[in-house]
């Protein structure tokens, strides 16, 4: 330490002693201030209200700023994609704001931003949503727009024509994004030929062979009312409210057919270490990822999973990061995060630099050998800390509101295990993570993706397991 | 009882009342250091978010030290005094805290948030920082971070489509040694040359409590959080203020033309122009007129590149402005196989159209919806208001700006529109062309001349 550079500070703190009353009645930083009682929260839960149609709908009064966010879930996502057409949800959510009622692409678009609203519409593996964001003066007249996109699409062929010359440019630019091809790579490895193996915006080859009329199709057999339900959060009268979607969604009834069915595929079991390759010549870095399944019965809000994961690589200070990042500085970050809808999987992912892949990846299978083990008490406190008080940060803006409620109600999550999730997390002990991550966390049973120069990296990797490789058109096949 | 008021005008519906101001409720105070402080109640999520803005980034670099005010910013959270390596971020978590930090050109952008409790340890951790850095200050912090932030480096740039134009783009635009000609992450050489003794010269320097803003908006009550912000904030020395010094106006000259080749798929092109300053005087109109040329399907670029000639995946243009000048950029992904000259061409018709013409009014109309719509959402987290009201009380010495600045944008007319657009978009720009490997000839390697028959 240079002393001149000391005694400068030293210096100025002493003036200041002269001034300052603040400094002379001292503050005390010998040991960090320990947080006084937790605040009081219980996460609000929605007000259920039901449309003459049969329609559900869950409101949560909201008061902060003069906006309001409403969500339309309708099921159906890319796991009901008819075989040959992988892409047919994600291509019908894209085109209901590409023209709707009388307004062709340019009107609707104008029509909506006039409002300074945003209707977006987007489809995950389980569901389609279409979605508003209004502030509270003009959500009444947006109110028809919205509904306009989800009732009432265009669906033209030559919007169709358009939309699939971006999608299929999206998709070219996506072989050359490393972290993208990781992922597609990652879930082919894990589900093979089934839906999930393959890209949620489908392939070239299954966009070139859809139809607007698939995209029609799609869009009769699942916009129900009896299939559908919304989240509202924000500063609108609950009257208001129901007079507004009332009026704009009076035409919708569910018709007689039965609902459609959707599958719900999960990884196969997977035995032993394999690695699986995706080449890329000369790569900075190794976009690197590891992939296993998880146990079927694994409920989403599992108190122990969470602080589990938080500990493991949920957090900045998780074992991963730490290790990955603090200690050796072969990564920028490191995570680990686990699924339990639409399917069951656990992933690290990280991007590490290319020379230090090899001895990267062994740092990862310790953390996943160690986190067996249990932690020390200090580490559970500090994750299950992290994970029950930052939940009320969901609260913290519309929009995260609706989607959280809305995320929840689709995977059949009662409002007491919403409510109770804090408390349950709190209870969480050393012996339950160490459980946690016994059941679920297996260094002998993964799959260990890696999207960098294979030339290089081959040798060392074979030491870990059989190495086998994918392509950028394998994982994005064109006609 | 300090709470958030919004009495925003109904645009429509109250057409010829007069608007009410848009208006945040805050206490500002500054403490002896010369620290600037802003408290902002908001009890809506029983959080706190407390940020520290502090006048410095990459601008502020020395020549060989690219990249240091962001390796710099990592430093930060290594530990202080009374913290160990490590502390920092455990404490807080264990708190249910978290925390991060940016850095751009001219700033350096820390925040901490957590439950309402942790306030005090927020204060003390950053406080802790800002008075004795240097006391836990070793070499192998140092090393530590130039490694984590070469691989945000790899992560961020070198192992990304087109990220090594984009890290490009800096010395082309602006003249060498302009403090804007090199960008914030720095280059790899410089971030090795990083020494120790720079650390200590940096914070010295830079880091003054009279360089800052801190703020604060959550559940809290003002007294008590300016009681505790005076009792850890007011032991940190002044180490003298600095302004930032004013740079002349960047021109090019004539068009600069750039060609990278690299591993895509699709051929980028994008156009840069010199333009204003963060809240310059023609900083409002160009965010107008950026979102009449791409934001909405109808706007002009989106309309003609996208729907009806279809050769464009996608087309933005921004305004990207920095508190001492900023760059007009619009970029253009096309479809494979595309010329970018071609499609240079017909932005260039499309700009000077909207340049001789300006909006209509109901482009203009339109994009000024829009803006106001984005002001309310801002309002809608404790993070994005905190990063607001830092904003305004650094750049316009007010933090409950947000009146001032939407009537920034109410006040001008089509003609406002155009001219600021004539001023910038008329002289020397920057037209960089990213190809696949082995394609130059879809690069813009000529001048871009009008088509026959078009309009310049």
């Amino acid at each position: 330490m240079s002393v001149l550079v000391c005694r400068k500070l030293v210096l100025l703190g002493l003036m200041l002693l002269a001034s300052s009353t603040s400094l002379a009645e001292g503050v005390d930083r010998s040991a960090p201030p320990v947080p006084g009682p937790v605040p009081a929260f219980t996460m609000p839960v929605p007000v259920e209200l039901t449309l003459k149609n049969g329609l559900k709908v869950y409101f949560l009064e909201r008061h902060r700023a003069p906006l309001v966010d409403l969500i339309a879930v309708v099921g159906g996502g890319a796991l009901a994609d008819l075989p040959e057409h992988e892409g047919s949800a994600v291509a019908t959510a894209d085109l209901l704001t590409q023209g709707a009622g009388d307004r062709d692409a340019f009107a609707f678009d104008d029509a909506v931003k006039a409002l300074g609203a945003h209707v977006d519409a987007g489809a995950s593996w389980t569901s389609i949503t279409v979605s508003l964001h209004a502030t509270s003066s003009r959500f009444a007249e947006a109110v028809p727009l919205w509904a306009d996109a989800l009732l009432h699409p265009r669906l033209t062929a030559d919007d169709w024509e358009r939309k699939r010359g971006e999608k299929l440019a999206e998709l070219a630019y996506y072989k050359d994004e490393p972290r993208m091809l990781g992922g597609l790579a990652a879930a082919r490895t894990l589900f093979g030929t089934q839906r999930p193996g393959a890209a949620i915006m489908g392939t070239p080859r299954a966009l070139l062979s859809t139809t607007v009329e698939d995209l029609r199709a799609f869009h009769s057999t699942h916009f129900r009312p009896d299939n559908a339900f919304l989240v509202v959060a924000g500063e609108v009268d609950k009257k208001a409210l129901a007079t507004a979607l009332e009026s704009a969604l009076a035409s919708w009834t569910a018709p007689a057919s039965p609902l459609p069915k959707m599958s719900s595929p999960e990884p196969a079991p997977i035995v032993g270490v394999g690695v699986v390759v995706v080449d890329r010549p000369g790569a900075p870095q190794s976009a690197v990822s590891l992939v296993a399944p998880l146990p079927t019965s694994l409920r989403p809000f599992d108190a122990p999973a969470a602080v589990m994961r938080t500990l493991l690589g949920g957090s900045f200070t998780s074992r991963l990061n730490t290790n990955l990042r603090e200690v050796h500085g072969y990564s920028y970050g490191a995570g680990y995060s686990i699924q339990t809808w639409p399917w069951h999987r656990a992933v690290v992912s990280t991007s590490v630099a290319t020379p230090v892949t090899l001895p990267a990846l062994n740092e990862i299978f310790g953390e996943l050998a160690r986190i067996r083990e249990p932690a020390s008490l200090e580490e559970v406190e500090r994750a299950r800390a992290y994970e029950a008080l930052s939940f009320p940060a969901i609260l913290d803006g519309g929009h995260s509101l609706a989607s959280a409620w809305a995320g929840w109600h689709e995977q059949g999550v009662s409002n007491d295990v919403v409510t109770n999730y804090m408390g349950q997390v709190t209870k969480v002990d050393v012996a339950a993570t160490a459980a946690s991550a016994f059941a679920l966390v297996d260094p002998k049973a993964v799959r260990v993706v890696v999207v960098g120069d294979k030339a290089l990296l081959e040798p060392g990797l074979q030491k870990l397991g059989l190495v086998s490789t994918l392509s950028a058109d394998e994982l994005l096949p064109s006609p | 009882m300090t709470r958030l008021l919004l009495c925003f005008f109904l645009a429509a519906a109250a057409a010829s009342a007069a608007p009410e101001p848009l208006h945040l409720e805050s206490t500002r105070f500054a403490l002896k250091n010369g620290l600037t402080v802003v408290l902002v109640e908001d009890h809506s999520v029983p959080r706190v978010h407390m940020s520290l803005r502090v006048r410095t980034g990459s601008a502020w670099e020395k020549p060989g030290r690219t990249g240091f005010a962001h390796l710099f910013e990592h430093l930060m959270f290594e530990g202080s005094k009374n913290v160990p390596e490590g502390k920092f971020d455990q404490w807080l978590e264990a708190a249910g805290g978290e925390n991060n930090a940016w850095t751009s050109e001219d700033f350096t952008y820390y925040y901490e948030e957590g439950p309402t409790n942790a306030l005090d340890l927020m204060m003390f951790l950053e406080s802790d920082r800002l008075g004795y850095f240097l006391d836990k200050l070793d070499k192998g912090l140092v090393d530590g971070q130039r490694d984590v932030v070469k691989n945000e480096r790899r992560q961020s740039y070198e192992n990304r489509p087109y990220g090594m134009a984009d890290l490009a783009v800096p010395s082309l635009l602006f003249p060498r040694n302009h403090p804007y000609s090199w960008p914030v992450i720095g280059s790899m050489d410089d971030l090795s040359a990083a020494a120790i003794d720079d650390v200590r010269d940096f914070f010295t320097k830079h880091y003054a409590p009279e360089n800052m803003i801190l703020v604060l908006v959550g559940d809290f009550k003002t007294a008590n959080a300016r009681a505790a912000v005076d009792r850890w904030f007011s032991d940190v020395p002044s180490r003298g203020g600095r302004p930032a010094p004013a740079l002349a106006p960047v021109t090019l000259k004539g068009e600069k033309r750039a060609v990278f080749e690299d591993d895509v798929e699709l051929p980028r092109l994008t156009l840069v122009w010199p333009s204003s300053a963060l809240f310059g005087p023609d900083d409002a109109a160009l965010d107008l007129l950026s979102t009449t040329l791409t934001g909405g399907e109808s706007s002009r670029l989106v309309k003609r590149l996208v729907h009806e000639l279809r050769v464009a995946q996608s087309v933005s243009a921004t305004q990207e402005s920095r508190e001492r000048g900023g760059q007009f950029n619009i970029e253009v992904l096309a479809f494979p196989g595309q010329q970018l000259k071609d499609i240079a061409r017909v932005v260039d018709e499309e700009v000077a159209r909207l340049l001789r013409e300006g909006p209509t009014e109901a482009e203009l109309a339109r994009a000024k919806t829009i803006n106001e719509a984005h002001l309310f959402d801002e309002l809608d987290s404790l993070s994005s208001k905190a990063e607001r009201t830092s904003a305004y009380a650094m750049l316009l010495g007010d933090p409950d700006s947000f009146g001032k600045d939407l009537a920034r944008y109410t006040k001008l007319s089509r003609d406002d529109v155009a001219a600021a657009g004539r001023r910038t978009l008329t002289h020397g720009r920057l037209v960089l062309s990213v190809v696949p490997r082995g394609h130059l000839e879809q690069a813009v390697i000529n001048p871009v001349l009008p088509a026959v028959g078009g309009a310049r």
